[in-house]
């Protein structure tokens, strides 16, 4: 699957996009693996201390916000596109 | 005097009068300062039939009552008029420090009346006001502007003036202050221009005072504290600037592209805010007591676009970027800085080009009406020369500065102009978001997105989500988001202060600096009442139910690419409940009930 990142998780990753192979799983579960990958930081923008999802992190699957789909139990497919944005805002 | 100074100012350019009034308190209750205010006194003043660049129309610039007071991000004012784009009310809000400035010299309003008859500027200090000639400065752009009012006035004088657009009455001309912050839509600055007004330049020693200090400074350290724990407000918007949202608009399928022959530019990426901070940053920049710090200065080295200023913002590097087919990040960053010397809205001036690019590509204008200029998505050289020529009207930028409906109009295609109220959508598809495209047909001032941003909820789900793509449930936020909005721009704080705090925070600050107890629910009142009185101004213009809708495009060609293909706007579905909620009746007209429940009968 192809994972793309945006503003400052670029910087945290050292990546814009990357590939990434799960071996079948949710989100929760790919979050867990960049966790550990990426470290804290990473961490701090994309989960809470409690590890529910992160306030106001927009995480989409294929263009679809996952708290419209199910959450960190959306499951995920090879050929999804998953695009990770810390809180961002604009007007 | 408690936030607001007790005092407005009317000068008449007619017969030279100047004149300082008492501020009617009353109105100022009722509808607080800045948009609210203005909206009153044009309602009260101005036949809505006039011409908007006749010496009828009057110019209103107004701050708030929070405006220049210590408050978190409230340094903002608005500039209300007959729109000379739309014909509707115009309310165009601006930042810098020039609204703080005028409550420093002791005004809650300048209102300008009638025709100079040779071009003239306005000086205020303090409590001495004077017409002087702008016969030197008359063809100046904006910074040689400002830098030689100063020279003349006071080097640190707060400067608000036209560029040349202004003085050729291009349509969506805007009134510019401290060089990059601009009064931007519906053609505030073509007021400004038709009256001969080139300038206002403002000292002020003053400070505002506040009611309950102790208590304001609680109230204003709880929404600091809000605002900064935010991680949009207090943090992101400074890292990345507005144009951060090109990736997540593009991502869900909505950033609008080819004029709005798409919801989705595949080399957005380009000239998104990661982009530019790479590219062009040089610092964020904050207006007037900001704590968010969204602004952007920038610096083009490359040759072909060497320039410095401010921006771009979002909404700039969409509309010559994405909306033209355009990737090149410092071709767009130019176009800003022309727009900015020159004084001309971005949204309107970038859309329009796409729209003549639309025209050429389908045939509808060929090079023999574009001055042998091919005109072709993806041009981006061709994009900023045009910049220059709508500025001072020269040859086919005479046309572009018609603004695009009149541009298509006249080749016998409005179709082509994504415009409500003849004034161009910004940078959100509303068939892939649709409470933003509701919000689009019912502004008041016509298509803008800040008049109810429900793109927060709807995309970046702030502070809830909710589903962009239905319809459900959209009037009611629709309604909530204009309401709070018609009340916030009137306080004279940011919008972007609602990335942390809502209706409750402004209101508590309000009334310890107004010394008037506003509830949650008066807060939101006065909004409903402001937007009420718009709507009836613009009734009186000639504006009817018809006009409550969004171009054809959108309503029946679905998206192409993208996460939201296949997706069209279903505003026709929410109008009528939309209507309902705000308490009018089945052709969008207030009705008694509704009216005296807002104390407007």
């Amino acid at each position: 699957m192809q994972l793309a990142y945006f503003a400052n998780l670029r910087d945290i990753t050292g990546l814009s996009k990357q590939t990434w192979n799960l071996n079948g799983g949710t989100i929760g579960k790919l979050i867990g693996e960049l966790c550990g990958t990426y470290g804290t930081q990473f961490k701090h923008w994309v989960l809470k201390d409690d590890g529910s999802l992160g306030e106001l992190c927009i995480i989409l699957v294929n263009g679809h916000d996952i708290r419209e789909l199910n959450g960190l139990a959306t499951q995920l497919h090879p050929e999804d596109e998953i695009s990770f944005f810390p809180p961002v805002a604009g007007g | 005097m408690n936030g607001w100074t007790g005092t407005t100012l009317r000068v008449n350019l007619t017969n030279g009068d100047i004149s300082k009034e008492p501020t009617n308190m009353e109105n100022a209750r009722n509808f607080f300062g800045a948009r609210g205010l203005g909206t009153k006194i044009l309602y009260d003043e101005v036949d809505p039939k006039v011409d908007a660049l006749s010496p009828e129309n009057k110019l209103i610039f107004a701050p708030g009552p929070l405006t220049g007071t210590f408050g978190p991000s409230v340094g903002r004012f608005n500039v209300v008029t007959k729109g000379p784009l739309t014909g509707a009310i115009a309310a165009s809000n601006s930042g810098g420090s020039f609204g703080p400035e005028m409550k420093f010299a002791g005004y809650d309003m300048l209102i300008i009346e009638g025709k100079s008859k040779k071009p003239v500027y306005l000086w205020i200090n303090d409590d001495q006001v004077e017409i002087r000639d702008a016969g030197k400065i008359w063809g100046k752009e904006v910074p040689d502007t400002t830098d030689l009012i100063r020279a003349e006035t006071d080097e640190g004088a707060k400067v608000a003036c036209i560029g040349p657009a202004g003085e050729k009455l291009v349509l969506f001309a805007c009134i510019m202050n401290e060089m990059y912050r601009a009064a931007g839509r519906s053609g505030v600055g073509a007021v400004m221009g038709s009256k001969n007004l080139k300038a206002v330049a403002v000292v002020g020693n003053h400070p505002v005072v506040v009611a309950d200090a102790k208590a304001f400074e609680a109230a204003v350290m709880i929404a600091r504290a809000k605002i900064q724990a935010n991680p949009v407000g207090g943090a992101g918007l400074k890292a990345y600037g507005t144009d951060v949202l090109v990736n997540i608009l593009n991502q869900v399928g909505s950033l609008p592209a080819r004029n709005f022959h798409d919801g989705h530019f595949p080399t957005a990426d380009k000239i998104g805010g990661e982009s530019l901070s790479k590219n062009v940053l040089v610092r964020p920049k904050a207006c007037f007591s900001c704590i968010i710090s969204c602004g952007r200065v920038s610096k083009v080295t490359n040759p072909k676009y060497a320039g410095e200023g401010e921006g771009p913002e979002y909404e700039s590097a969409w509309g010559f970027g994405a909306d033209c087919g355009i990737d090149d990040l410092d071709a767009i960053t130019k176009a800003n800085f022309i727009c900015n010397e020159l004084g001309l809205d971005t949204i309107t001036m970038g859309t329009t080009i796409a729209c003549a690019m639309d025209l050429f590509t389908d045939k509808i204008i060929t090079e023999k009406n574009t001055d042998g200029i091919p005109l072709h998505f993806g041009d981006a050289e061709t994009m900023v020369k045009l910049i220059s020529m709508t500025g001072r009207r020269e040859g086919f930028g005479d046309q572009l500065a018609e603004g695009s409906y009149r541009l298509a109009k006249k080749y016998g295609h409005p179709e082509y102009s994504m415009t409500v109220k003849k004034q161009e959508m910004p940078a959100y598809d509303p068939r892939g978001v649709q409470g933003i495209g509701l919000n689009f047909a019912t502004a008041n001032c016509g298509a803008a997105h800040v008049r109810g941003y429900t793109i927060a909820p709807e995309v970046l789900g702030n502070p809830f989500k909710v589903d962009q793509h239905t319809t459900d449930g959209k009037p009611a936020l629709v309604k909530t988001f204009q309401d709070l909005t018609a009340a916030l721009d009137s306080t004279g704080a940011c919008l972007f202060t609602t990335f942390g705090i809502g209706a409750a925070e402004l209101a508590a600050m309000l009334s310890a600096c107004t010394g008037i107890a506003y509830s949650t629910e008066d807060f939101m009142k006065t909004g409903d009442r402001i937007w009420n009185l718009e709507r009836l101004w613009n009734l009186k213009a000639g504006f009817t139910k018809a006009d409550d809708t969004l171009p054809d495009r959108v309503l029946k060609e679905p998206i192409q690419t993208g996460p939201s293909k296949g997706d069209i706007s279903h505003v026709g579905v929410m109008m009528p409940e939309y209507y309902k909620l705000r308490g009018w009746d089945e052709d969008g007209v207030p009705t008694e009930v509704k009216l005296r429940s807002l104390a407007l009968l």
